[in-house]
């Protein structure tokens, strides 16, 4: 992984959620978005270190996933809008992106859901024998489930090329985590038995280089291995409608963890002066605003596709 | 009606009289918290499913539990308790245990969260026998159905939309003057008509009473009958209702083939409540719900398709021969 594509791909997420999060403020945008801002170390240092050709599974928080993975951000962007043209056809919305092309198998909304599906996929790849592991994301928050222990435990057992990455920021919408969870990640982890390492969420290289081992891992010996990223929320849960939610967390909090932004600690490795660092700043500006502009020009989804990719009762619609 | 939502109401109240009424949530309400402690109000984890069955265990030795599982979808992912525990040990242990359980959750409505977030559930969870399904139609019958469901033996899910809960929720439509509690298995009259019915549950209320006004300018006067409560159904309180009062549209946002109102309109034509050839059903579509509001549109009824249901039916039945 080159640390300049790297940082480029941070900012093209930040840039792009800011943007979206503009757009939800002015009351542009339908349902619910879940911004990654402050977490794009943690897409963009594991998804370096997958093969093309390995699925990624996501969840609600899918955008960062997706332009990390490869998705353009045109399809993105008409996608969470509603706009023609869209990634997935207007049907899935912000929280279900999803591009067969890229191998981005989709993003589930439903907690904790997407690990067993992606213990499927896993399992098809081992059987392939091709030597592919799969990856899928969540929250730590996710962990509260019981499908995803049911899910280490058989990837586990039946050796599943399976990286699990835990995006550990702490809080699962206004609650926070260790209020209802009396263990870390990585402890619930260990105690399963099952390979696993905490690395520095903000910090891209660390991510990539800690994917990399635990993907060459799954690959080889066929086993589920986890990645407990440490990172945070720069911005809130989530937002539905025009006003963004008041802010729940400890201002403490929220300051340590803004003066550790992945993006800054990428620029200050990578050396990069003020200068630079604006022009970088303006070149990926003006992409993602041609790609806004473009997608507010679309205009609606045709309706008669509502009812495409659905088997429908017979004897008609209504 | 302005100020504190009746619902929040409905739950303070029950709280205070109830000393061993007991919540779970995911997300925990401060206020609640000071007001009755953290042993009455207990934030778990995202686990659903070990939630619902924890509140079995709870019910079952004489404490009552209100889950707030947020949205419906979630309570898919704990349907074992709720179907096989929950709904089964009253009958199975001849009486000597009860569960009663109160289980909240968010429908759809308006909020374009796309196909996982957004369920009717209301055909489908009053097929579990044992199970009382409440439907509100407005922020005081929401509260009214809560208030009977946390008095209630036996477990309820309450369905509320989120149109509920709009900011504006004061203004909506509001068929039910007050937060009074309301009877399970009783449909009320929701506006008083002799012309023809219009039938809802849950969000097609509010559309069948603004499909009534619609009617109005076209002369006609609607009674409006809100069914409450899925399970019970209460068929023959609407068979009363609708009889000798013209024409019947029952209107329902589930499909046609899971509606609970397309089997009532059968039971109305049975009883001699309404004429074959003077009902319609008019339904949502089988497609889950896209995002795009574009793509939603065509999906759900809508005042034009009740309006125009309603007039055709209410057309002479026979066409006077034209003179010659
Ligand atoms: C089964 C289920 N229960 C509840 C929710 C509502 N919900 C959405 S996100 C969320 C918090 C999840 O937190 P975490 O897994 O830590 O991920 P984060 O959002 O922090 O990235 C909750 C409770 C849901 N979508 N699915």
């Amino acid at each position: 992984m080159q640390l300049s594509t790297a940082y480029r791909t941070m900012l093209r997420i930040r840039l792009l959620e800011e943007k979206i999060i503009d757009c939800a403020d002015r009351n542009e945008i339908v349902g619910f978005i879940h911004p990654y801002t402050g977490q794009e170390a943690v897409a963009v240092g594991v998804l370096a270190a997958r093969w093309p050709d390995e699925w990624v599974v996501s969840f609600y928080r899918c955008h960062g996933h997706a332009v990390a993975a490869g998705v353009p951000l045109d399809g993105i962007v008409r996608e969470v809008l509603g706009r023609a043209g869209g990634l997935c056809g207007g049907k899935g919305g912000s929280m279900h992106l999803a591009d067969r092309d890229r191998y981005f198998l989709g993003a589930s909304s439903i907690v904790g859901s997407q690990l067993p599906v992606a213990a499927g996929v896993a399992m098809a790849e081992r059987n392939a024998d091709a030597g592919r592991a799969t990856v899928v994301f969540c929250g730590d928050g996710a962990l509260g489930t019981g499908v995803s222990f049911e899910t280490l435990t058989i990837a586990a057992t039946l050796g599943l090329p399976l990286l699990l990455v835990c995006e550990d920021n702490g809080w699962q919408d206004h609650t926070r985590s260790d209020l209802v969870r009396h263990r870390t990640p990585a402890e619930l982890v260990a105690g399963l038995g099952i390979g696993h390492r905490t690395v520095d969420g903000n910090d891209v290289e660390a991510v990539h280089r800690a994917a990399g081992e635990l993907l060459a891992r799954c690959r080889r010996d066929r086993r589920p291995q986890v990645l407990v990223a440490a990172t945070y929320l720069r911005h809130y849960h989530a937002q539905v409608g025009g006003a963004r939610p008041a802010e729940y967390r400890p201002a403490a909090e929220v300051a340590h963890w803004a003066a550790r932004d992945p993006i800054d600690l990428a620029a200050a490795r990578l050396d990069l002066s003020t200068d630079q660092r604006n022009q970088e700043h303006a070149d990926v500006a003006r992409e993602i605003d041609e790609v806004f502009a473009a997608a507010a020009a679309a205009g609606a989804p045709d309706p008669a596709t509502a009812t495409t990719n659905v088997t429908v009762t017979p004897g008609g619609l209504r | 009606m302005t100020g504190r939502h009746p619902v929040g109401t409905a739950v303070r109240e029950a709280l205070t009289e109830q000393p061993d009424l007991h919540m779970f949530c995911t997300y925990q309400q401060d206020d609640l918290v000071g007001l009755f402690g953290a042993d009455r109000m207990v934030r778990l984890p995202i686990a659903e499913n070990a939630m619902v069955g924890m509140a079995v265990g709870m019910a079952l030795v004489g404490r009552r539990v209100l889950v707030s599982i947020a949205r419906v979808a979630f309570l898919f992912t704990a349907l074992d308790p709720l179907v096989n525990q929950a709904t089964k040990w009253r009958y199975m242990s001849d009486g000597q245990f009860s569960v009663p359980l109160v289980i909240r959750g968010l429908t759809r409505g308006d909020e374009h969260l796309g196909a996982q977030h957004e369920h009717h559930a209301h055909s489908m969870l009053s097929q579990i026998p044992g199970l009382v399904v409440a439907v509100p139609g407005s922020p005081n019958s929401a509260a009214g159905l809560l208030s009977t469901a946390l008095r209630h033996p036996d477990p309820v899910v309450v369905l509320e939309s989120p149109r509920l809960y709009t900011p504006d929720w004061a203004r909506l439509p509001e068929p039910e003057p007050t937060a009074a509690p309301l009877p399970f298995g009783v449909a009320g009259r929701a506006l008083a008509g002799g012309d023809l019915t219009l039938v809802g549950i849950g969000n097609t209320v509010a559309l069948c009473l603004r499909a009534a006004r619609r009617l109005a300018d076209h002369g006609l006067r609607c009674q409006v009958v809100d069914l409450r409560t899925a399970a019970p159904l209460d068929r023959d309180g609407t068979a009363g209702l609708v009889a000798g009062n013209g024409p019947v549209v029952l209107v329902d946002e589930e499909p046609r083939t899971a509606s609970l109102l397309a089997d009532l309109g059968l039971h109305l034509v049975q009883v001699g409540a309404v004429e074959p050839d003077r009902l319609a059903v008019v339904c949502g579509a089988p497609v889950p719900a896209p995002v795009s509001p574009a793509l939603l549109a065509p999906l759900l009824p809508t005042v034009d398709d009740v309006t125009a249901t309603a007039l055709a039916l209410t057309r002479p039945r026979y066409a006077t021969p034209r003179p010659d």
